[in-house]
């Protein structure tokens, strides 16, 4: 079965830990075999987006396939071919685009509770920079306004740290869902909206990258 | 999910011994939490090196102090 798996440089999945033998030439890699505690696991084109990491590789899973909820576990796996459609820029707007939706949710929120000061400024903020200015600005004060626009400034910082723009989008991703869902796994309808939230950025991911 | 509550689970995890999801929200927190992840490396390397340990290398007294350790463990 076929399947992708974003893997580091090395080609190292950063969940499983296991490290994938890269084609020498234009062919498929050599045959990897599953550990232990180290299952060989890909994605199918629609549930991308759990991990992401700088490399994107198409990947045959053989032996015992088993699909899960969101990947595939084989017996036996190897790397097929990269999926040059993944770059660094595509991963750049991912992170945009998540900051961007929770811009506007934040500002929604702002103006609900009646500050339009600080709704008017975050509005205004087209790029990461200066969303994230205007976001850490409006973050003080109480109401969801202020916590919805400290998930966007946190989205933004947290994904400039991050070593590389991949796993600054998948962190970007991840707070972004975790936002829009009311930031609190307690909350009734939590599950529902950040699933929502994570099914959107699938289709973005998928759609970009023309699988 | 919290860094306490993965550092609970992590045995679980690598034993495939979670539900579907229980792993999802693992490995949600795994990608976005740094020291965890490197706990959970630090686990399965662990697991990896002492799973090639022959049992017939160890000492009676030191198969029975291990043995008695992961009975306790698993009662905490």
């Amino acid at each position: 079965m076929r399947a992708y798996a974003f893997l580091d440089p090395a080609a190292t999945d950063y969940v499983s830990g296991v490290r994938w033998p890269v084609p020498e030439d234009h062919g498929p890699g050599a045959w990897l075999e599953a550990g232990a505690v180290s299952p060989l696991r890909g994605y199918p084109a629609d549930q991308l987006l759990w991990w992401l990491d700088q490399h994107l590789w198409e990947v045959e899973l053989a032996g015992d396939v088993r699909e899960t909820d969101r990947s595939v576990l084989g017996a036996r796996g190897r790397l097929l071919a990269p999926v040059d459609a993944w770059t660094p820029d595509v991963a750049r707007e991912l992170t945009t685009d998540c900051a961007l939706r929770l811009r506007d949710r934040a500002v929604a929120a702002l103006e609900a509770d009646g500050r339009q000061d600080a709704a008017a400024f975050l509005a205004a903020a087209g790029n990461l920079e200066s969303i994230a200015e205007a976001a850490v600005s409006a973050a003080s004060g109480e109401g969801d306004g202020s916590l919805l626009a400290g998930y966007t400034a946190d989205l933004v910082r947290v994904a400039s740290v991050m070593p590389d723009p991949a796993r600054g989008a998948a962190v970007a991703a991840r707070i972004a869902a975790h936002a829009h869902a009311g930031g609190d796994e307690g909350k009734p309808g939590y599950e529902e909206s950040y699933a929502d939230e994570r099914a959107r950025q699938r289709t973005w991911l998928r759609t970009s990258l023309g699988l | 999910m919290t860094c306490k509550e993965l550092v609970e689970l992590v045995t679980d995890y690598l034993d495939g011994a979670l539900p579907p999801r229980e792993v999802a929200r693992f490995e949600e927190h795994i990608v976005t939490c740094p020291p965890c992840h490197t706990h959970l490396e630090q686990m399965r390397r662990t697991i990896e090196v002492v799973g090639r340990i022959p049992t017939e290398t160890l000492s009676p007294d030191a198969e029975q102090e291990l043995l008695e350790a992961f009975r306790n463990w698993k009662r905490r």
